[in-house]
């Protein structure tokens, strides 16, 4: 295993605030890793002690076995864009991205090929000489991308790079900022889930300044270790239940589990499927929406209001519901209430 | 590694050294004074100081709201009439505060042509404080508000909220730190001004003319007062730092009355923040200039010393301050302990304690150690102008985005290269601006200075002591005051003229503002 950055056990406190606690994971070289969680998490604290802007209250940061913990952040080898990309505006774009290059050691020459290189690399060539006032947010952006690149640093933390930008544009950089940033070790940190799943190699998921969850996307989304998980990744149906002799059943799917008392069953939307055959449970459809590309369904089965994706319309009043039992995910049902136990924070 | 932080350290031991101690010594001397005194010389004292909390308050409050939008034009409206009025902004402070004196007296008072509108006393205190404490709450607010990325303005104002409404929730608490650092440079220097409230005060008395007035004749009284002045000012001081740290103003939704406050009523506030300092800064403060005659003369050759001598103190004390000003600025604006605000709190110390107390203290203080009387009063105007200089560069700090810092320190920066690069290109501005601050303090002062020259037996004759040596001479008859006009006069534009040498030298603003 190549690990290039190992967080141990940080802490860290501000006042009344446990902004992080016991944190612990490792980034492998040339991964891509997302830190998803909600606003307030203490996502954007952990990278900030990571790049060694703060100093953490317990715990140590190793890159590449190497403890860091008490290094300055101009001796540590990784690059931070903060999320309000911070481009100094009294330097063009060209100085910007000289600034790292330069206090990195590089002479003034090696300095400026090096700047050109990944301003070319971000697609900014022609815009050397711009203020970052004179540039589009998008471009900004940029900017940031190739000032942390041209530092070329073991790893590269990413504070929510997209959030200054709109939803297309969003969408269009995030494959952009994959393309240039192949190959490098990545450590991203976002609320955006949607966005991590697509583009992680690994999922950190925090929740109140803890890890609740590290994996590969696909799996974390398909086999949560935690009703919280599972509702922060992705919309899905949860309904209470109780298992006994080691089955649950939803609808008429029984599915068997070794968990006996409460349970609640969790199912993805778009694994509930509308079939044409009679002899499966009939729902009706209480609310109809339109989402970009799908139809969302709200649909009423035996008092049960469950969610449903459709690719089709859906014309008729009542439609016919099929759960495959592999699909169907079995908690056990949490002391604190559903509600608490999802509650974003 | 040697870092901002040692280098603000280092700064912290200078300060306390040079600057604080010296300046509380003096005190201490007269806290021994002070031991037998009876309930009616408390009751005196007290009531001097009471008097000076009065008028430093209502001077600093009506100051803030003339300022705001006289600063605001002259900081972000690029037309001539804004660099005329920058320019000619910080000429008060040239004029030597017992000149100053004189010269509000006789354009309120009494003296040719002039209004007699108002005889000695607590108003004609009032008046002459706005002339020397307007420009400090200018000039510091005019280089946060050029600091500050404004650009959040056109987004407020695209909520479509009017612009009294506007001043509450955006522009106001945005300036915050300029305001507050403006308030206490303008309290601090209205609370210890002796030199020239003397001079219109009648038969009243603040707490630095009492002082004045007892120190020969009554130094138990005196040293109460001062030890009380002092007290009370570095109370209401933390205080107010206390209080900023909050919330500036409520957030509640635009009243009847912002709704019914237009761009007429703003253009309205804008005359009439020009015409105060028209009317109640400039023309009382070179009203001495009526006295110009034609075919006026004066002493050509102890002019010229006077104006050598007084320009190399200035010069000097301006390069120490922002030598050792800058990096305690830079921690009192970054740094968030129980130390810095115990620093912030001692820095402000000598503004308050009453020149003439300021200069007797520090006049035996350096006497002690047999330094040369022109050094001793060089470090005299070190006390007084390094907090200025810190307190207005402070706030243009905390007003730079902490962010960019971080951000070239991840790049590979360490601290100082970091503020070279970064804050101090930020902030040049605002360098150049806090220079003309200390610059022109230095150049002016005259209570401190006596007092030390006297405290020392020394004879020197800086510029302000000078025309205050003419103006009694002009007074008793023996010389016409149309020397002094004219002494005044040429102090003036060679003021100016240095003025403006220190803000090229400052730079020219970014391409980026």
């Amino acid at each position: 295993m190549n690990k290039i950055l190992e967080v141990k056990n940080i802490s860290k406190r501000f006042g009344n605030i446990q902004a992080l606690r016991n944190v612990s994971f490792d980034v492998e070289k040339g991964e891509f890793v997302f830190i998803v969680a909600h606003t307030n998490a203490g996502k954007s604290t952990l990278l900030k002690i990571i790049a060694g802007i703060l100093e953490p209250d317990e715990g140590e940061i190793y890159i590449e076995g190497e403890n860091i913990t008490k290094t300055p952040p101009w001796e540590r080898p990784v690059g931070y864009m903060p999320q309000t990309y911070a481009l100094f505006p009294h330097m063009t774009v060209l100085e910007n991205v000289m600034f790292g290059p330069i206090h990195r050691g590089l002479d003034r020459e090696e300095a400026i090929e090096k700047a050109q290189k990944y301003i070319e690399l971000v697609g900014l060539k022609g815009w050397e000489k711009a203020y970052p006032h004179e540039l589009s947010g998008g471009m900004q952006q940029r900017v940031a991308l190739a000032r942390v690149l041209a530092v070329e640093p073991k790893i590269i933390l990413l504070d929510e790079p997209l959030s200054a930008l709109d939803a297309l544009l969003r969408v269009k950089l995030r494959g952009e900022i994959k393309k240039i940033l192949k190959g490098k070790t990545v450590l991203w940190v976002t609320h955006d889930q949607e966005g991590a799943m697509s583009l992680a190699d690994k999922l950190i998921v925090m929740r109140s300044g803890r890890i609740v969850a590290v994996g590969n996307a696909m799996e974390l989304y398909y086999k949560p270790p935690s009703l919280y998980v599972a509702h922060f990744l992705g919309e899905i149906n949860f309904i209470e239940s109780v298992a006994h002799g080691g089955f649950v059943q939803i609808l008429d799917t029984k599915v068997s589990t070794d968990k006996i008392g409460p349970v609640v069953i969790g199912i993805r939307p778009e694994d509930i499927k509308i079939v044409k055959n009679n002899s499966s449970p009939l729902g009706r459809v209480k609310e109809l929406r339109f989402v970009s590309g799908f139809w969302r369904l709200l649909v009423d089965v035996e008092g049960i209001d469950l969610v449903v994706y459709s690719l089709k319309r859906i014309r008729s009043k009542e439609v016919s519901l099929r759960i495959r039992p592999e699909d169907v995910l079995v908690f056990d049902y949490p002391p604190e209430g559903i509600r608490r136990a999802v509650h974003l924070e | 590694m040697f870092s901002m932080r040692h280098w603000a350290y280092i700064t912290i031991i200078f300060t306390i050294a040079f600057i604080v101690v010296p300046s509380l010594i003096g005190v201490v001397i007269l806290l021994q004074l002070a031991q037998e005194i009876t309930t009616s010389q408390i009751i005196n004292a007290l009531s001097s100081v009471m008097n000076s909390l009065v008028v430093a308050g209502l001077v600093t409050i009506i100051n803030i709201l003339v300022s705001i939008p006289f600063a605001w034009r002259i900081a972000r409206k690029n037309d001539s009439l804004s660099k005329f009025l920058d320019f000619i902004l910080d000429a008060p402070l040239f004029v030597p505060t017992a000149a100053l004196g004189f010269s509000v007296l006789s354009f309120w008072s009494s003296g040719y042509y002039s209004l007699n509108l108002i005889s000695p006393g607590f108003w004609l205190v009032v008046l002459l404080h706005f002339t020397f404490t307007h420009p400090y709450i200018v000039r510091t607010l005019i280089g946060v508000i050029r600091s500050t990325d404004l650009s959040v303005e056109v987004a407020a104002k695209s909520f479509g909220i009017k612009r009294a409404a506007l001043s509450r929730t955006i522009y106001l608490p945005m300036l915050k730190a300029g305001i507050i650092a403006g308030a206490l440079i303008s309290f601090a220097r209205s609370i210890s001004e002796t030199g020239a409230t003397y001079v219109v005060a009648g038969p009243f008395e603040t707490g630095p003319v009492f002082i004045k007035n007892r120190l020969s004749v009554d130094p138990g009284s005196a040293a109460f007062a001062a030890v009380s002045l002092l007290l009370v000012s570095i109370f209401i001081f933390f205080i107010i730092r206390r209080i900023s740290r909050r919330r500036f103003l409520p957030l509640y939704p635009e009243t009847k009355i912002e709704k019914m406050i237009g761009l007429k009523t703003a253009f309205s506030i804008n005359m009439i923040s020009l015409l105060f300092f028209a009317v109640m800064i400039l023309i009382p403060s070179f009203y001495l200039v009526a006295y110009l005659s034609p075919g006026a003369t004066c002493d050509w050759a102890s002019l010229t010393n006077s104006l050598l001598l007084s320009t190399i103190i200035a010069l000097a004390v301006s390069i120490i301050d922002l030598f050792f000003g800058i990096p305690l600025a830079y921690y009192l604006a970054r740094a968030d302990s129980l130390l810095r605000d115990l620093v912030e709190a001692l820095v402000i110390v000598p503004l308050i304690v009453p020149t003439v107390s300021l200069g007797t203290s520090l006049g035996y203080f350096w006497g002690s150690f047999g330094l040369n009387p022109v050094i001793a009063i060089a470090f005299a105007h070190l006390s007084f102008t390094f907090p200025i200089f810190v307190m207005s560069y402070t706030a243009a700090i905390e007003s730079i985005d902490p962010e960019l810092e971080l951000v070239a320190q991840s790049l590979g920066a360490d601290t100082i290269k970091t503020y070279r690069e970064i804050t101090l290109q930020l902030t040049k501005s605002a360098i150049a601006s806090s220079t003309v601050l200390v610059f022109t303090r230095s150049f002016g002062e005259t209570g401190a200075t006596i007092s030390v020259a006297e405290a020392m037996a020394a004879e020197i004759y800086t510029l302000p002591l000078l025309l205050v040596s003419w103006i009694k001479k002009a007074q008793a008859g023996l010389i016409p005051f149309s020397t002094v006009a004219i002494a005044s006069f040429i102090t003036l534009i060679i003021g100016l003229l240095m003025m403006a040498v220190i803000k090229m030298a400052g730079g020219k603003r970014g391409k980026y503002e």
